[in-house]
């Protein structure tokens, strides 16, 4: 019981201070959400990563710096409503 | 003079037979002269008649004629001896259960002794239970303390004190009838016992209730309730662990059910109660504290009772229960709330009485702490500026003190308004509120250092006024105050401001008060060590003065006055160099008063060790050395580290220069190490350790090994102690002199130590061992094979030594006698120690195959070590394993030529249906796995890998966690991506146990490699308006 809650807990903890880790009730578009946020920023940081891209792109670098910059605020788009769930459930 | 106060006491015992003796002494002059009373004459027949037997016996007490002493021994239930404790518990040992009581005090056999029915008091004693049931526990005390004292004297006591000669024991007059008192007889109450836990009788009071048998149904569901939070009160109090656990859990979850008031009306009583022992009272505590978080603001009624108990502890002696009861007012704080809390402890205030006003003071503060000092400052203002009555602002004050002195250096956001707040009070009317301002200002300015000056401006012209203004105890409380501030300024002002203080603190040095003389002592220290005053003002103006008046005997008898006279003088001595104070004291270490000298040396090794010898002259130190020698020769009282560790500190800071006097310490050290006594011997030993390498440095080779020599024959010592600091110095020798030049040589000196393995002290087993692992570890060709292996049997029992120092210490011998005389012996020795019960032991001997392995190559022990695992034997087995795992650690990137050796071995442990087996396998590829990193192994790790994978679903806890750490290492070797790829299969398994463990995996991975991971994500298809494709990562230029 203690152990459990315990454990719990420091999931808790653990989520709090590391954003993306994730947990068994997580949704198939928080965790892609986190995916696509880590190879975004991982892109930006990695100067290779950032040429190759505008080379492909046919874009200045700056450009595709702050394309990827942008696209982090929702990489996957807006998640997918609860309602269509509800629904899928009725409708099964 | 011990005699003559006994007799003393059994006159005033035996006052009525005072007569009686007199009676005795005339009877016997009456014989000698043929003429005896009639009354005598009557007596003596009737007695002769009554008792032959007694009478030819020549020493016989009368007392024993009353027919009860003739029966038995046992009869005489309360007789007993101060002096011959043990004795008279043998010889009476099934005599008296009162008697156990009085000697050994409440301990619960006794209540089964009372079961037994061995005493014919037994009756006497239930009846008048009750009655002392009723009784405070510390009456009980009492009493029970009397009866020790006036006990009746026994026959034995009698014949050893008197002479056997010249007295003549009389039998009692048949008209004396002895005063029974029977209460006396029943010191204690029985025991209780309630819930299968036996209850002290101190406690019976409170648990009165659950001692009786009742029915549940004649109860009121209050009762009830009662019952049932005394039980688990006193599981928690006084049941065993798992008991308490449980009760404790218990009592949490329902705390809400039973509510505050039937809780609270329970353990409060408790709780002050004077029997509380320290544990049980932290018990207590923790229960309260369970619930205080359980009700939250569900308490409020009851926090004006909790502080009225708790709050007294605050100002306890014991340094535990004031911190217990600041957690219990920190944690009602945060479940009453601030508004609550104020307004119940307002009253409190301006009480009439100091100690109440004192501990609301403490309160407050543990309430500021808890809640925050910005939320209370409002409240605080108000009160220091109270017009209505001055306790009102002396409390409020303090209560800003003692938040200082709480939180230290938390307070320096809050320091400019908590200054703010008291600085009016250094010129209040009331000379107590002013010293209590004083003193806040000097502990805020204690807790804020070195920062904070600026806040403290406004109060530094009120605090120099004050010093010229006032006298006694308002001027100390001010010069404390300026005692603090003054390190927090600036170089240049520090200087002015020193010299402005310095005259009156001159011109108090004469004081006669203990608490003045702190003070100043203090504010001197912290006065010459800022920066800014020069040290020509300080051996000009201070020292002649300070030395004049502080030191002097008087000042070594009290404890904390020895301690800031020290440190000042060292503080001094910083400042102007340490030569000159130590010329002004050395001569001192020749005083009469030995406490005094001990102060002196203090002083000197401080300053030495601080400063060095360089600046004492050579004149200088021959006194000091004469000195340090006399003062060490003259100690008498036991406690002598502080003469020991200054000599020590004088000769290694003088190094070369101590040469000319080397003969003569040595001198002295011989003598010392042939005195009676075990302490000088002891610290003789002891100087030798410390010494022995500034001897060396001094060229004194000769001298070393004489000593050596003389250790060596006094290693048959008897005291462990004494016997452990030989040892000691015998390895501080060797240490400098050599294996080789040792004198005794190394082969006759390791066949004496041996034996001496076996002595079960500790401190004489860490030295042996550490002796003779230094031994085999530098002079391996001394140790003869035979010898190194009768030493591993004995080290073999040390494994298991309840200190990890030897532990270590035999392990590392282990590692230095396996090179010494090759390791397949000592390794045969090993593994069949793995076959014992004592896990301990098994664990040890396992790290020690490690260090043999690491220290004559693996490959010398692997072999070996694999072919033990054939052995089908569960604790074999995990220890073949355990000794891979501390191996690999050990090896680190050696482990690459072995991986493959033992691939296989570790492929059938994972395969066991033994979880040990598994997750000692788990731990040492772990340790395998981080050893190899990035040397091309991953073939073999990656087929570890794995077996090590299906322990994913394991649910105990070591079992788990040795797999986790697996992960985490082959993660490492292996790199994140291939790990990923294991994890993916279960992060959205339809089962929640399996997503939870992969998750966990996942989150690890992510939290160590998140970089890494992003090109080996899975490739996922977009939905609907999702895009969930990473098209970037599949560009081909």
């Amino acid at each position: 019981m203690s152990e459990r809650e315990s454990l719990n807990s420091q999931l808790e903890h653990l989520q709090m201070r590391y954003v993306g880790t994730g947990h068994a009730d997580i949704t198939k578009h928080e965790w892609l959400t986190n995916q696509h946020r880590d190879s975004l920023s991982s892109f930006i940081g990695h100067q290779s990563f950032l040429s190759l891209f505008s080379i492909a792109e046919n874009e200045s670098v700056g450009r595709v710096k702050y394309n990827t910059l942008s696209k982090m605020i929702s990489p996957c788009g807006p998640p997918p409503k609860i309602k269509d769930t509800m629904d899928l459930e009725k409708d099964n | 003079m011990k005699i003559s106060k006994i007799i003393k006491r059994l006159l005033i015992q035996f006052q009525n037979y005072k007569k009686m003796m007199i009676m005795m002494l005339n009877i016997i002059q009456n014989e000698s002269d043929q003429t005896m009373s009639e009354w005598d004459d009557s007596s003596l027949k009737k007695s002769n008649n009554t008792n032959n037997k007694v009478e030819s016996t020549p020493k016989r007490n009368r007392w024993d004629e009353t027919p009860i002493a003739k029966s038995t021994v046992e009869e005489t239930p309360k007789r007993r001896s101060r002096w011959d404790e043990t004795p008279v518990n043998v010889n009476h040992g099934a005599q008296t259960p009162v008697y156990g009581m009085n000697s050994g005090g409440v301990t619960p056999q006794y209540n089964s002794m009372m079961a037994g029915g061995v005493t014919p008091n037994l009756k006497l004693q239930q009846q008048s239970g009750a009655n002392l049931m009723m009784m405070d526990p510390a009456q009980l005390q009492i009493q029970k303390d009397i009866e020790e004292r006036n006990k009746p004297w026994t026959d034995e006591e009698l014949d050893s004190l008197l002479p056997s000669e010249g007295y003549e024991i009389l039998q009692a007059p048949p008209n004396y009838v002895p005063v029974v008192q029977s209460k006396k007889l029943t010191a204690q109450t029985p025991v209780g016992v309630a819930d299968g836990i036996t209850i002290k009788p101190e406690d019976q009071e409170y648990f009165k209730n659950i001692l009786k048998e009742e029915n549940e149904e004649d109860l009121s569901p209050e009762e009830v309730k009662e019952r049932r939070i005394m039980k688990l009160l006193l599981r928690i109090k006084n049941g065993t662990p798992p008991m308490r656990k449980q009760a404790l859990r218990q009592l949490t979850d329902k705390a809400v059910e039973f509510g505050p008031a039937a809780l609270f009306n329970q353990i409060l009583p408790l709780f002050t109660s004077t029997s509380l022992e320290d544990q049980e009272r932290h018990l207590l505590v923790k229960v309260i504290d369970r619930i205080l978080y359980k009700l939250d603001d569900l308490v409020r009624p009851y926090v004006r009772k909790i502080l009225s108990v708790i709050e007294p502890f605050l100002i306890d002696q014991n340094y535990y229960a004031r911190i217990e009861a600041r957690e219990i007012i920190s944690n009602l704080s945060k479940a009453a709330g601030l508004a609550y809390m104020t307004s119940t402890m307002r009253p409190d205030i301006d009480s009439p009485e100091e100690d109440i006003r004192n501990t609301t003071a403490r309160a407050f503060a543990v309430v500021a702490s808890a809640l925050g000092v910005p939320s209370l400052l409002p409240f605080l203002k108000a009160v220091c500026k109270s017009k209505k009555s001055w306790q009102a602002r002396h409390t409020g004050i303090k209560i800003v003190q003692q938040i200082a002195i709480l939180m230290g250096c938390a307070i320096l956001p809050h320091l400019k308004n908590l200054v703010s707040i008291v600085e009016h009070g250094l010129t209040d009317e009331q000379p107590k509120v002013r010293t209590i301002t004083a003193l806040a200002i000097s502990a805020l300015a204690e807790a804020a250092t070195p920062y904070g000056i600026e806040s403290f401006d406004s109060v530094l012209k009120p605090l120099w006024y004050g010093i010229r203004q006032y006298r006694e105890k308002g001027l100390a409380a001010f010069l404390k105050a300026i005692g603090y501030i003054i390190p927090l300024m600036e170089a240049s002002y520090a200087s002015y401001y020193t010299k402005e203080v310095m005259t009156i603190l001159i011109r108090e040095f004469k004081t006669n008060e203990d608490e003045m003389k702190k003070i100043v002592l203090k504010v001197v220290k912290q006065c010459v060590s800022t920066e800014g005053v020069e040290s020509d003002y300080v051996r000009e103006e201070i020292i002649p003065e300070f030395f004049k008046q502080f030191w002097v005997r008087r000042m070594a008898l009290d404890k904390r006055n020895y301690k800031l006279l020290v440190e000042t003088t060292v503080e001094i001595a910083n400042k102007v160099g340490g030569g000159e104070i130590i010329e002004r004291i050395v001569d001192d270490l020749k005083d009469e008063s030995e406490a005094y000298r001990k102060m002196v040396m203090e002083a000197i090794d401080k300053i030495v060790s601080e400063l060095g010898a360089s600046d004492i002259n050579t004149g200088l130190e021959e006194r000091l050395i004469d000195g340090i020698l006399y003062a060490f020769q003259e100690q008498t009282t036991d406690d002598n580290s502080i003469m020991l560790q200054g000599f020590g500190t004088v000769v290694l800071a003088l190094n070369t220069r101590i040469k000319p006097y080397l003969q003569q310490i040595a001198g002295t050290i011989k003598w010392r190490l042939n005195n009676k006594s075990a302490k000088v011997r002891q610290q003789a030993a002891d100087l030798i350790s410390r010494i022995a390498p500034v001897m060396m440095n001094c060229g004194e080779e000769q001298l070393l090994s004489h000593l050596g020599q003389i250790l060596y024959e006094y290693l048959g010592e008897e005291y462990p102690e004494v016997l452990g600091s030989i040892l000691g110095a015998l390895k501080a020798i060797v240490n400098v002199i050599g294996m080789t030049k040792m004198t005794p040589p190394i082969k006759d000196l390791l066949p004496r130590l041996t034996p001496i393995l076996k002595n079960r002290h500790e401190k004489v087993q860490e030295n042996c061992i550490d002796l003779v692992g230094r031994i085999a570890d530098r002079g391996s060709d001394f140790v003869s094979d035979r010898e190194g292996m009768r030493i591993c049997f004995e080290l073999l029992d040390m494994l298991k030594a309840h200190k990890k120092g030897i532990r270590r210490a035999a392990v590392n011998t282990f590692g230095y006698i396996a090179k010494a005389i090759g390791p397949q012996e000592v390794l045969t020795t090993l593994l069949n120690n793995l076959k014992v019960q004592d896990r301990q032991n098994r664990v040890c001997t396992t790290v020690a195959i490690a260090i043999v392995a690491e220290t004559c190559a693996p490959f010398t022990v692997l072999p070996g070590l694999i072919n033990e695992y054939r052995i089908p034997e569960l604790n074999v087995q995990n220890g073949v394993l355990k000794s891979l795992s501390f191996l690999f650690e050990y090896i680190g990137e050696m482990g690459k030529d072995y991986i493959y050796a033992v691939t296989t071995l570790l492929e059938d442990a994972l395969m066991d249906r033994d979880a040990v087996h598994r997750q000692t396998a788990c731990s040492a590829i772990k340790h395998i796995a981080l050893g190899v990193y990035g040397l091309g192994c991953e073939d073999s790790l990656t087929h570890l890998f794995n077996y090590v994978w299906p322990n994913v679903f394991e649910t105990s806890p070591h079992v788990i966690n040795a797999f986790l750490e697996a992960v985490e290492g082959l993660r490492f070797a292996l790199g994140p991506n291939i790990v990923l790829q294991y994890t993916l299969q279960g992060l959205f398994h339809p089962s929640r146990k399996v997503r939870n463990i992969y998750w966990k995996l996942y989150n690890m991975l992510y939290i160590s490699s998140q970089d890494a991971l992003t090109p080996s994500y899975p490739r996922t298809q977009d939905e609907n308006e999702n895009h969930y494709q990473r098209y970037e990562l599949d560009y081909v230029i």
